[in-house]
């Protein structure tokens, strides 16, 4: 729309003002009610003091009333801040204007210089003005309030309610595909935090939303640090040792977390240098001694895809694992290079720290047995060619407890498990862990600490044993084993040995994961 | 078996407060439609503000309010559940103890 001298002489910029600010006192209410509608399923409603069908719907549908409202509040504050903005703009424009009449221009025959200098000012504001309504019209759209019309409506409240729900891969990979391709990419952009790590979504988004996470939060560390530095800095000044001494542990913690998030940041930065296969960062999580999920090559469109679950002492700032993961990559490159095997590491639990003080304690692998479960869901809803890839899960010394306990407990979406210097998985035979026997494999290198007496079986006053279950290895196991070398006369170091360039155990496993059983030795 | 550690009263509290938002809820939306009363002729953005306006308080607080009513309803008819439960449990008490 035109905008004409007098109009914008003449207008009342305050009233616009005045609905931009009640818009932003009515978000901030709609906020205030979500809060207290939070605090009453917290505290009063919470499942410890009310339990049973009735109480489990009434706090379904106060969760159905605070999406409801939270609906609203975007787009209610994106409107104060839309009028805010025009405000100030039309301000500009019109002090603009102002001066130019107090040039005495005459606006009703002015110069030709003064009506360029007169048309430019009214075209900015005629500008302001359509960007306030285009602004306007984007939230105004939004749909009336209404729990089962706005789960419909906004797909990233339908993620939110059906992960919250704890509904199975299939079901978020259901959904994920319903959803047109313009949904999933603003899914992406907006909720990164829903779609990362999502067990379901297809591994091409998941690492596009999870590399936005990553960005954002290394430059939210980095103003972090830089505050903190700051902060240290005027508490020293100031003398206030015990203040300083706390913010060095703050900023200890915060340089530690920016140095493994930066070592993520460059492992996944480009293809890998052998294969050629891009990375895919599937999941991680930087707190504790943090969680990562990476993966060489993508999993949903592999021929083979093999996950390996670290064992004691694996966490984000240590290389090892992620090592170990490209060395099983380049090798089952080497052993079937007409196929695409994607290999994924799977740190998606708190390891035990120590490989002897905490390695005997079943917590660690129950706390993590469902969520490997609903990765490797996730990994089987999300293959494009589900029957004909073939899946295999790597546990390697306590990894291998994880695998056996998560294939107990919730059932392994996989076709065949490796168990590499297993302490024991928590079954008593191969057949327990929901697959064929024939499909289970299992090594120990000759003088692993492993199984020397007493370090993972701790032995009962009874003759029973505080353990991890029999030996994979054992004949009694009944699964298939295959040769994997010492390479030391340390028991530790033998421990670790397994992906050492030449111990027949690398090749093993590549012609298993491959398909390639009959090269087994 | 439902277990209830929770008081009626703090159910029919809940319900109370959310009938009360639906309440001062209105009279925000209203002061923003008062306010956009006032807007200025002669810009297609101030049009799209009032009509945004008029649109919230026309459409949304409406369906805002019919599904806060229902969820109050609901959490009173539960408050009375938990009610029905005491009453059974005690008389069940009672013929025991009979």
């Amino acid at each position: 729309m035109r905008i004409d001298a007098e109009t914008l002489r003449e207008a009342d910029f305050d009233a616009l003002a005045a609905v931009g600010e009640q818009w932003a006192a009515f978000a901030a209410h709609l906020t205030e009610q979500v809060e207290a509608l939070e605090e009453t399923l917290g505290g009063g409603l919470h499942e410890d003091n009310w339990d049973g069908e009735s109480a489990e719907a009434a706090r379904d549908r106060i969760r159905a009333a605070v999406a409801g409202l939270e609906q609203r509040i975007g787009p209610a504050g994106r409107a104060a801040a839309a009028i805010a903005d025009a405000v100030e703009d039309f301000h500009a424009c019109r002090d603009e204007l102002e001066a130019l009449l107090s040039e005495n221009v005459d606006l009703d025959d002015p110069s030709p210089e003064d009506a360029a200098r007169l048309a430019a000012v009214l075209g900015r504001a005629a500008a302001v003005d359509e960007e306030l309504a285009a602004r306007i019209g984007l939230v105004a759209e939004t749909e009336p309030v209404g729990a089962e019309r706005l789960a419909a409506a906004d797909p990233a409240l339908a993620l939110a309610a059906l992960l919250d729900s704890g509904a199975s891969p299939k079901a978020v990979n259901d959904l994920w595909e319903s959803l047109s391709g313009a949904e999933q990419a603003a899914l992406i952009e907006g909720r990164p935090d829903l779609v990362g790590p999502a067990d379901g979504v297809p591994a091409d988004a998941r690492d596009e939303a999870n590399r936005r996470r990553l960005d954002v939060d290394l430059q939210n560390l980095d103003a972090d640090i830089s505050h903190v530095e700051q902060q240290l800095e005027r508490a020293e000044r100031n003398g206030d040792e015990a203040a300083a001494e706390t913010l060095r542990e703050r900023l200890d913690g915060l340089t530690d977390t920016r140095r493994d998030l930066g070592v993520l940041e460059d492992r996944v930065d480009g293809p890998d240098r052998v294969t050629g296969q891009d990375h895919y960062l599937l999941d991680y999580d930087a707190a504790g001694d943090g969680k990562a999920v990476i993966a060489i090559g993508n999993p949903d469109t592999a021929d083979n895809t093999a996950v390996f679950v670290p064992g004691t002492g694996a966490d984000l700032g240590r290389g090892g694992d992620y090592d170990r993961v490209a060395a099983m990559a380049h090798d089952a490159h080497e052993a079937a290079p007409g196929e695409d095997t994607a290999m994924v590491m799977w740190l998606g639990y708190d390891a035990p720290d120590h490989p002897v003080a905490d390695a005997h304690s079943l917590s660690y692998a129950k706390d993590a047995s469902g969520d490997l479960a609903s990765f490797m869901g996730g990994l089987d809803a999300a293959n494009r060619d589900g029957e004909h890839a073939t899946t295999t899960v790597v546990g390697y010394s306590y990894g291998s407890t994880v695998v056996g306990q998560s294939a107990k407990d919730h059932g392994l979406e996989t076709d065949q498990i490796i168990a590499v210097a297993s302490p024991g998985m928590n079954v008593d035979h191969a057949s327990d862990l929901g697959i064929d026997p024939e499909d289970v494999w299992a090594t120990t290198a000759p003088g692993d600490i492993i199984h020397l007496p007493g370090v993972i079986d701790i032995p009962l006053p009874n003759g029973d044993s505080l353990g991890l279950g029999p030996s994979p290895v054992g004949e009694d196991f009944g699964g298939r084993t295959f040769d994997s070398d010492a390479m030391s006369w340390n028991p530790l170091d033998i421990h670790t040995n397994y992906w050492n360039e030449g111990n027949a155990a690398r090749d093993n496993m590549a012609f298993i994961i491959t398909g390639q059983t009959d090269r087994v030795s | 078996m439902p277990r209830f550690h929770i008081e009626p009263d703090e159910v029919r509290t809940a319900a109370a407060s959310i009938r009360e938002s639906t309440r001062t809820l209105r009279e925000r939306m209203l002061l923003v439609s008062e306010a956009a009363e006032r807007l200025p002729d002669g810009f297609t953005g101030a049009a799209a503000v009032a009509s945004m306006a008029e649109a919230w308080a026309g459409t949304h607080l409406p369906a805002h309010r019919e599904v806060f009513e229902e969820l109050a309803g609901h959490l009173e008819a539960h408050a009375e559940e938990v009610v029905a439960a005491d009453e059974r449990s005690a008389e069940d008490f009672d013929a025991h103890r009979r």
